[in-house]
Parts: structure tokens; sequence; C-alpha cells
């Protein structure tokens, strides 16, 4: 089973938090304030860059504490009712684990990417939990100043710094000595020097050159490098010289972009680069294949068909091509990002054709081809007719405009 | 009583009655009645755009009388341009000009002809695809391609009421035809 060394190597004491211990000390403070009652501010802000191991902190306090540990995204609008409760005056009545003495963790994580930030909603409601507390919550962010001073001065600050690449170096050894993996110094070196005190992103990058490897040397992490920072036309010329499926695919996390934005620069460069029809029509229908795959999970949130969608448009696509490949100069996604900027335009086209469709009884496409148009006359020409039919039809004032071509 | 279908009324009804069936309507047809209503509602009606309100209505005199009338909201002057201003259908000509392009082998010329209809018109992929259908019926290629094309267009129509992206299934279409093209060349 393929398990994310990042998970596997999490610390489980605070003590093992790698790299940080003015933060653990001062995070060890706060938490014996609450050991001894209400400490004046209930609430911890964590805040520091990607990586550096402030949620791994929490976890670990929690675990060393003996507190039960609640976690929640703070990105999510239906969590603060779920908040209010467990962080509020509900939770006095103790936990499972340790009895009426017992404490709860509350942890938001990310909470600079609060929903409701534009009218601050979300962060009143933080501040209103943080008021109420009675057990301990911890706030994590990467940028304390994006979070309002109301809420930050609720907080104990504790402060996450970037790891000294020594630091990293050290824990990617140790990684390398428990997976079995002999790996030259320098070659971690580079890994860890890359990684600009991103702990994380510096295990992510070890398991990915090192695994299913005894021996890593600096070659392969070369490689690797070379391959992670080579630009997007470079990885689509090679796309289209892949003669393996593995290959193929491979290079679909080397275009580090989401498929739907991938398919975009795909479908854009191939047919310049292919010279036989045969070979543009089968690579089009992989494209086909996989556009009705992202169309899947557009639609149900079924992420699990991810995968086939990215094997069709970069395996499907490599190896639909039989004849010669021309070397062309490779353009961004022209269409793609026009079409982007009607997507909007044609999202609200479609909802005033569903509602017409749904009085009128007849289907959205018969709606859409032979109705709006003469809607859009009439909201042009004639205002009074307009607001009866707007009315009828429960339209709102995007689709109203819509109609009118404003 | 009206139906769409007499076969469909039972057949001790259907004894009792005088029958009379409706086909659609031709251009000539269309243009008659239009005229007919052009003169007293004083509005000038070109013969381009009596074709022009032909193609879109379908046959469907109603649907031709509610055009010529939005038509007459723009301009007294009902011309080919004003029926397809109000109209989310690309004239015949833009569809038949891709898909020309398409089956010579020139893809590119082809697509921007599609990116224009999807982008500049605003028109939906599933409408285009339904004028694609209309337009192979007036290309010049064999008989049983055509029937090929039309089982073609249509795979890529379902493709996109089951959620798929306008303009890559489009694409796709337009790729299958320079496929076409190319092999009833050689």
């Amino acid at each position: 089973m393929f398990e994310p060394w990042a998970e596997k190597y999490k610390p489980h004491k605070l003590s093992e938090v790698v790299g940080q211990p003015q933060a653990i000390q001062w995070l060890s403070k706060w938490a014996d304030f609450w050991r001894r009652g209400k400490p004046e501010k209930p609430a911890a802000l964590l805040y520091g860059p990607a990586g550096t191991g402030k949620t791994s902190a929490a976890v670990a306090l929690a675990r060393e504490l003996g507190w039960d540990l609640i976690e929640l995204n703070a990105s999510d609008k239906r969590t603060f009712d779920i908040i209010q409760k467990v962080a509020g005056t509900a939770a006095t009545t103790g936990t499972l684990l340790a009895g009426a003495t017992g404490k709860r963790l509350v942890v938001l994580d990310e909470v600079d990417n609060v929903y409701g930030t534009a009218d601050r909603g979300g962060y009143r409601a933080i501040e209103n939990v943080l008021k109420q507390a009675t057990n301990p919550v911890l706030l994590i962010a990467n940028d304390q100043y994006s979070i309002p001073w109301t809420i930050r001065g609720l907080c104990f600050l504790v402060n996450f710094r970037r790891l000294t690449q020594e630091s990293i170096f050290k824990t990617l050894e140790r990684i390398c000595k428990s997976e079995n993996i002999e790996a030259e110094s320098l070659a971690i070196n580079i890994i860890a020097e890359a990684a600009q005190g991103d702990l994380r992103s510096a295990i992510n990058d070890l398991q990915a050159v090192a695994i299913g490897r005894r021996h890593l040397t600096i070659k392969d992490v070369v490689v690797y490098r070379r391959d992670k920072e080579v630009n997007i036309f470079e990885v689509l010329g090679q796309l289209m010289q892949a003669t393996s499926a593995r290959q193929a695919r491979a290079l679909l996390w080397a275009l580090d972009r989401p498929p739907k934005d991938a398919i975009d620069w795909i479908s854009e460069n191939i047919p310049r680069m292919l010279t036989e029809p045969a070979d543009l029509e089968r690579a089009y229908e992989a494209l086909s294949r996989a556009d009705i795959f992202l169309g899947h999970i557009r639609r149900r949130q079924s992420y699990g068909m991810m995968g086939y969608a990215g094997d069709m448009m970069t395996a499907g696509v490599a190896l639909s091509r039989q004849g010669e490949l021309k070397h062309v100069r490779f353009q961004a996604p022209s269409s793609g990002v026009l079409m982007g900027r009607t997507r909007a335009t044609r999202a609200v086209r479609d909802s005033v054709a569903k509602k017409i469709a749904k009085r009128c009884h007849t289907s959205s496409r018969e709606a859409r081809k032979h109705f709006l148009p003469y809607m859009n006359v009439i909201f042009r020409c004639d205002k009074n007719v307009a607001n009866r039919i707007a009315e009828e039809l429960e339209l709102e004032d995007g689709e109203i405009n819509y109609l009118a071509g404003v | 009583m009206d139906c769409n279908y007499s076969s469909r009324i039972i057949e001790p009804i259907q004894s009792r009655c005088a029958i009379f069936r409706f086909r659609k309507l031709n251009e000539e047809d269309i243009g008659h009645y239009l005229k007919r209503i052009a003169r007293p509602e004083k509005l000038t009606l070109s013969p381009d755009g009596i074709k022009a309100i032909a193609y879109v209505s379908e046959g469907d005199m109603r649907r031709a009388t509610n055009i010529l009338q939005s038509a007459s909201t723009l301009r007294r002057k009902v011309d080919e341009k004003a029926v397809y201003e109000v109209s989310a259908i690309a004239r015949p000509e833009e569809v038949r000009q891709m898909l020309e392009l398409a089956l010579d082998g020139r893809f590119e010329e082809a697509r921007n002809k599609l990116y224009n209809l999807l982008i500049n018109q605003g028109l939906a992929g599933e409408d285009i695809l339904d004028q694609v259908h209309r337009e192979i019926f007036n290309l010049k290629i064999p008989e049983p391609v055509k029937v090929k094309l039309i089982d073609k267009v249509g795979e890529f129509d379902y493709r996109l009421t089951e959620g798929a992206s306008e303009r890559i299934q489009l694409e796709a279409a337009l790729a299958h035809f320079v496929l076409i093209g190319d092999r009833l060349k050689s």
C-alpha cells in the first residue's frame, strides 16, 4: 500500500517536532496554562509557512496531554455550528477518554482561508467561539496578518519558522535509514536545499525519487529536479514523443496543472504537431473520452474518475500517433481562456433556459434554441411584458440582465 | 381533433374521421405566408430574409411567424442579417464552410471557425451539432459516408448531454471530419 512518508513519519510527541524549539516551548507553556484552568488567552494561533510543522505540533500536543482532538477545517461554512458546540459551553461535560477533567483541543486549520472572509461573517463566528471557549482552541494559519486583529488579540501567538537546511537534511537521512535506503549525502542535501525550509515538501520529494530504490545517488536526484522544473512546452513535446503509456501518464504530473487545465494545453497544441489525419482523429477521440470523464467528475464530484481522465489525455493522446511529428512552436491555450470568459454567460443562459423549459413543459434545449431569442427581443423592447415574464419565471437579476443584453 | 401521428390514434376513431395530414412546410409555402403577414404590417421582407426564416424555423409556421415578428422589432426591413440576429442559430454557410475546411484537412482553420461560433456568436455546442447534422446532407461526399458522419455527430451530441465540454467535443468532431476527408482523397 502506498503511504505518504510525510504521514508515516509525523511526530508523535511535541519533542519530536523537528527544528522548531522555540515554537514548541511557547506551545507547551500555553498548554500548561490550560492545565491550571482557563487562561487569559484561550486560543493559540500557530502561524508560519507551509510544511513547518504547525498541524503536526497540534496533533502531537493533543496526544501527549491526552486531550481529545477535534480537527475542523475552517474553510467549510457548515463547521461553525459544530465549532460552537464542541468548543463552546456544551463541552463542559468532559470527554470520552479522560472523563470530567479531560479537555478537548479544537483545531481550526487554514484559518486564513475562512469562508465568508468577504463579509467577515466567518471571522465573527470564530471570534464568538473564542470568547466563549471553555476548551483550548488552536488556530492555524500561514500569515498571521491575514487574520483580523480582533481574533489575534484573543490568541497566544506561536511562530513557526522555515526549517534550516540542516534540520531537513537530518530528518531525510533518518527516513532513508528506516526505509533501508542507502542514500548519498549529496543527494539528500540537494533535496533539503530545494525545499527552502518546507519539510513536508522535502519528504514528498524524497519519496518521489527514492521509492522502490535501495540506493539513492546524486544522479537520481538531479534527473528528478530537472523534471520538476521542466517547462510546460518541453513536457508537451515529451508527451507526443512518449512511446509507453506509463511514460506518457507520468508527464501529466510534470505538467503540474489540474487535468481540466492540462486538457486545454494539450488540445491547443496537438493539431499542429500531428501530420497524419488518422493520428489527429485518434488523439481527439482520446481527448474526447478524457473530457467525458472530466464532465462526470464536474457533475457528480466523482473524483475517483480523475485517473481515467488524466490517462486518456496523456497516454491516450501520445499512443494515438503512428505518423511523423512536426516540430512547432507551442502556444498557450487561447480558446480555453476565451471560453473561460464566456463560461459565466453560458451558465446564465442555461439557467434561464431551464426555467423556461420547466414553465413551458419543454426541454431546456428547445427552450434555449427557440424561446430564448424571442425573450431577448421582448426584454430589449417591452419592459412591461418583460417584467411580467421575469416575475412568472422567478428570474434573478443576472438572468434579466442577460436577456436584456446588458 | 389534432395529433402528431395519425397511426397513434386507435382504429375505431380513425375510421370515423376524415384524415388530413399536414406536412412540414417548404420554403415556398413559408415565404408565401410570411408575405401575407408583412403586407398589412408594413414590413419589407427580402428574399434572403425569407430563406433565413425558412431555415431557422425548420418548416414550423408558428416559429416562422414568431421570428418575423422578433426581427421586425429590430428593423422595418427584415433581411437575413435581422433574422440571424434574433435567433440562436448560425448562418448555414458558416457551418458548411467549417465542415468543408475540416474535410479539406485544414483543421486549424476549421477550429477557428468553430471558436467564432462558440465564443463570438455565443452559440451552444448542441445547437451547432444540430446544424452540422443538417449540413451533412448538403456536403459533396458519397451518401454512405454521410450516414457514417451522422452517426458520429450523434455520438458527440450524446457525449455533450452526458456533461462533456462543448469545445473539446466539437473539436473532436472536426478531427473526425478531417479523417473522413483524407480517406475520401485517397
